[in-house]
């Protein structure tokens, strides 16, 4: 059967019957043409071929291949395929393939004639069928493209402004009949809204001044009514008011609280659901995002959107009723009153738009300048002690008069914008005003009829002013629909982007692990660029120490990162016991493998509960002991709160060396069966260094450790040490071995490590 | 003075650098130092390593031969397009998708953050896109009217 079906529907016809009974293996896109243009290209390969579809189309035998290469470049990189000793092809492409072509490149070079047997030997057999599963995954289900990576596995060809809103309806779904309810309310109060102007020309022309239309004369002639009657019919008019009053009152706030109930309920749950995704989200997706992004996800976005709900749709919705019900009634009263005071309404609404998004615009360009102010100040501030060191005062001071003066000059154009604006939208707000009473007043004089009369013009003055809020606020409701649709938008990214490191179906988590640990062919780079770790094959019993060494960037952080799958192999495999660690549980895995870090992170907290973040259960007792065995206990109990001392922010600051045997006893009460330790470099006292070595050698004690060492203590009791450089094994065996080889890479690093320690010694 | 040297290319795309009374030094690669303030001068030829070998202080000193194959390796092994007009920006969800057309040909592309548009220091931008690819974006006053309005509110 044809695996056409592989590629995505657009692509498959490109191939234009090109295809020879042959299955397609991968695929990619790339973007460039051999002139660094921009040129939709394809490149596919099939189990005997690699097709090439661009402005022109070529196909190059597998077997005839001796080497495929990627060369990195700035912006542009290229796939090289050298056939008969020259460049047969060089595919191009910018970063936007970058993953997709590397992919292509790893998949080729495993079937080229000249390959490695053995490293394919090294891959499981259920991983070609995962990984065409990942493929799929990321293609559309609905247009059947490739969602680009960025995009978190949302297509965005697919999704909709209006979507994104809709979604947000559906978290609110379980309080749908509250938010009914409200809607109802608010309906209602919109109505009430009217009925005080209504009493108003109630009371003018029944009680304050009766008139009644004489259809002889034509005029308005003064009612016979005494005053007493007249004072009693106000006061009844003054009950209605206060019972109105009343009535808005209870249902304005029943409706506000119902609001702003289910707005927080609806908050509150959407936070959560943000965290939690989050927590489920693969490093990956943190090392390409900053913090502070994150963090403004879970607040700050979920918060807008309570805005959005509680004010911004039903707000809207009692706008546009309040608008309707102040219209009907002026048209019911007095038609021609109700035209004069409907005109300039829309150029109202209209001219408060533009100065809304004017005014966002210019307000967006100024938090720039702000922004790029404060960095200004942040930069230099905390630096001081090197400003002064080089005497640049001067240029600190320079540099930050020219950002400012650059927010000045904006804020300037604003203020001049705002002024020359603002006096014309309220200018037309009380001319509007002032035209009701002209045209009222007129047609009083000239007109007089039951319609024209001294209270209809009150009326119409007081409902003339309560179009104003409304308007205003729908001709800036759209701002607050985008802004919520975008805070809507980072919240729902988060919620769709798919962990990336999760437990397959039958994952193990066996009783006892022994710790034996195996890498077999292991290849990984971070993001489809420059291996970090290039074919490593190592072997660690249980209980053994591997102390890892090697120049900085060799790899040796990336090695311990993938043995509890903080990220998952590019190609190879690691083995715990014997069983793929893919095909362990995620957490049984992680809660197996112990770390102690190089910045130990202490959590807010007291120092006992930084301990026991190893193991929730464990009793105080056990907690000393820990602590005593990671020569900690002492100098936590001479601290006046001992171990209820808070740590963390605004906490007590601990010593590096403190934190190092914190963060050592959180790890012997975590009482893993492999443990990997980043050693420190920052240097600690004599005293401090021997106790910190002691309780790493009570804590690596019958463990499988891995070590980034860097203390000659360390390196020279490991059992074995391996000397990463550039991503490969290049020397394994014991400290007194290696150290004096010929030309070999770790005698290298020890010389100049002694070297260096000579140096500060001197000195 | 930058000392004499030539490049040769191999079979397989790759340069060798060759100097008089030196060892030849093969697949080495060329970067510039400055590119954004200074593209023609301090050009680093590096070997595969990344330790550089030769520092060419300025094209304009080298024999026009040279001179060609050098600027040839830095236009291919360098994509940064210059955006000429931006045709719209979209901003329809807090990501800008902006289309463009460069001096390389029409872009798409989405630019995440505000802080992925960044000053230059002679008043031109540099645009990074989701992907990670960079543009340059010339100084406002350089884009015509149309362009100009697209982007100034993003900047």
């Amino acid at each position: 059967m044809s695996q056409e079906n592989t590629l995505p529907a657009g692509l498959a016809a490109r191939l234009n019957g090109d295809l020879q009974d042959e299955a397609i293996v991968g695929w990619s896109e790339h973007d460039l043409d051999g002139n660094n243009r921009f040129s939709s290209q394809l490149a596919v390969l099939t189990d005997t071929r690699l097709l090439l579809i661009g402005a022109t189309r070529r196909a190059i035998a597998i077997a005839s291949i001796d080497e495929c290469r990627i060369i990195e470049g700035l912006g542009v990189d290229r796939l090289a395929i050298i056939a008969g000793g020259k460049l047969e092809a060089e595919l191009r492409y910018s970063r936007r393939h970058r993953t997709t072509m590397t992919r292509l490149h790893r998949k080729l070079e495993r079937r080229l004639p000249k390959a490695d047997p053995k490293k394919n030997e090294a891959r499981p057999d259920w991983l070609d069928a995962v990984e065409r599963e990942a493929e799929k995954k990321e293609l559309c289900p609905k247009c059947g493209l490739l969602i680009p990576t960025y995009a978190e596995g949302v297509c965005p060809r697919c999704i909709a402004k209006r979507r994104i809103l809709w979604r947000l309806m559906d978290v609110a779904k379980p309080y749908r009949k509250r938010i009914w309810f409200a809607l109802f309310l608010t309906i209602c109060l919109s109505a009430i809204s009217v009925i005080p102007a209504r009493l108003n020309k109630a009371m003018i022309d029944t009680a304050i001044d009766p008139k009644i239309y004489n259809a002889v004369t034509q005029k308005n002639e003064p009612r016979m009514i005494s005053a007493e009657d007249r004072v009693a019919m106000l006061l009844k008019l003054g009950g209605a008011f206060a019972a109105t009053i009343i009535v808005t009152e209870l249902i304005g706030r029943t409706r506000m609280r119902i609001l702003a109930w289910t707005g927080t309920t609806v908050t509150a749950d959407l936070r959560h659901l943000v965290y939690a995704h989050m927590h489920e989200l693969s490093l990956r997706y943190f090392a390409k995002r900053r913090t502070g992004s994150l963090i403004t996800r879970v607040t700050n976005d979920t918060d807008r959107l309570w805005d959005f709900i509680v004010f911004g749709s039903v707000d809207s919705i009692r706008n546009v009723t309040m608008i309707i019900f102040i219209a009907t009634l002026m048209f019911l009263t007095n038609w021609r009153l109700a035209f004069v005071s409907l005109i300039p309404l829309p150029l109202l609404g209209y001219l408060t738009y533009v100065r809304g998004m004017k005014m966002q615009k210019m307000f967006g360009r100024l938090w720039t300048y702000w922004s790029r102010l404060t960095a200004v100040v942040g930069d230099a501030l905390p630096g001081v002690r090197v400003v002064k060191a080089f005497a640049n005062e001067d240029k600190e001071i320079r540099r930050f008069d020219r950002r400012s003066n650059e927010y000045t000059d904006k804020e300037q154009e604003i203020h001049i914008v705002w002024t020359s604006l603002q006096p014309i939208v309220s200018g037309l707000m009380r001319i509007s005003a002032m035209i009701i009473w002209i045209a009222g007043g007129y047609l009083i004089i000239r007109h007089p009829s039951e319609a024209n009369t001294l209270g209809t013009l009150v009326m119409f003055s007081g409902l003339n002013g309560m179009f104003y809020g409304p308007i205003m606020e729908l001709a800036n409701s759209n701002r607050m629909v985008t802004r919520a649709a975008t805070s809507a938008q980072r919240i729902f990214e988060v919620l769709d982007t798919p962990p990336e490191i999760y437990s397959r179906q039958g994952a193990a988590a066996p009783e006892k692990m022994q710790g034996k640990v195996e890498f077999r062919h292991v290849s990984f780079s971070y993001e489809g660029a420059q291996p970090a770790l290039r074919d490593v094959s190592m072997v660690a019993e249980p209980g053994e120490m591997i102390g890892l060494c090697g120049p900085s960037g060799a790899g040796k952080s990336t090695f311990v990162n993938l043995i509890c799958r903080f990220y998952d192999v590019t190609d190879g495999q690691i083995l715990i016991d014997g069983v793929d660690v893919r095909d362990y549980d995620v957490k049984y895995l992680r809660r197996a493998v112990g770390m102690v870090l190089q910045e130990p992170y202490l959590f807010h907290g007291t120092i006992s509960d930084n301990i026991r973040y190893g193991n929730a259960d464990a009793t105080d007792a056990q907690v000393i002991t820990a602590a005593r065995a990671a020569n900690a206990h002492d100098f936590i109990v001479g601290f006046p709160d001992g171990y209820d001392t808070m740590v963390g922010e605004r906490g007590q600051s601990l010593s590096g060396g403190e934190r190092q045997r914190i963060s050592i006893a959180r790890a012997i009460l975590h009482n893993p069966r492999i443990l990997i330790l980043d050693e420190a470099t920052s240097s600690v006292d004599t005293e401090t260094e021997r106790q910190i070595q002691q309780a790493l050698d009570r804590l690596v004690e019958g463990r499988t450790t891995f070590a980034i060492a860097h203390r000659l203590s360390t390196l020279t009791a490991a059992d074995r040490l391996v000397v990463l450089d550039k991503g490969t094994i290049a020397e394994q065996g014991k400290h007194d071995d290696l150290v004096n080889k010929e030309g070999g890479v770790y005698a290298k690093l020890h010389k100049t490590q002694v070297e260096m320690n000579l140096v500060v010694a001197i000195r | 003075m930058t000392e004499p040297f030539t490049l040769e290319t191999d079979a397989q795309g790759r340069f060798t650098l060759k100097r008089p009374a030196q060892d030849d030094v093969v697949d080495v690669r060329l970067r510039r130092a400055f590119p954004w303030t200074r593209p023609s001068q301090s050009i680093s030829i590096r070997n595969k390593d990344g330790k550089e070998v030769l520092l060419i202080e300025d094209l304009a000193d080298l024999a026009p031969d040279v001179r060609q194959t050098v600027e040839a390796y830095l236009s291919s092994g360098c994509f940064i397009p210059r955006i000429q007009r931006i045709l719209e920006v979209d901003l329809g969800f807090g990501f800008q998708e902006w289309r463009t057309m460069t001096d390389r040909g029409p872009a798409e592309f989405r630019v995440q953050e505000r802080e992925d548009i960044r000053f230059m220091p002679d008043g031109r931008f540099s645009v990074k896109d989701a992907d990670g690819n960079l543009y340059e974006l010339p100084a406002l006053g350089d884009l015509a009217e149309e362009s100009r309005k697209a982007v100034e509110g993003l900047i």
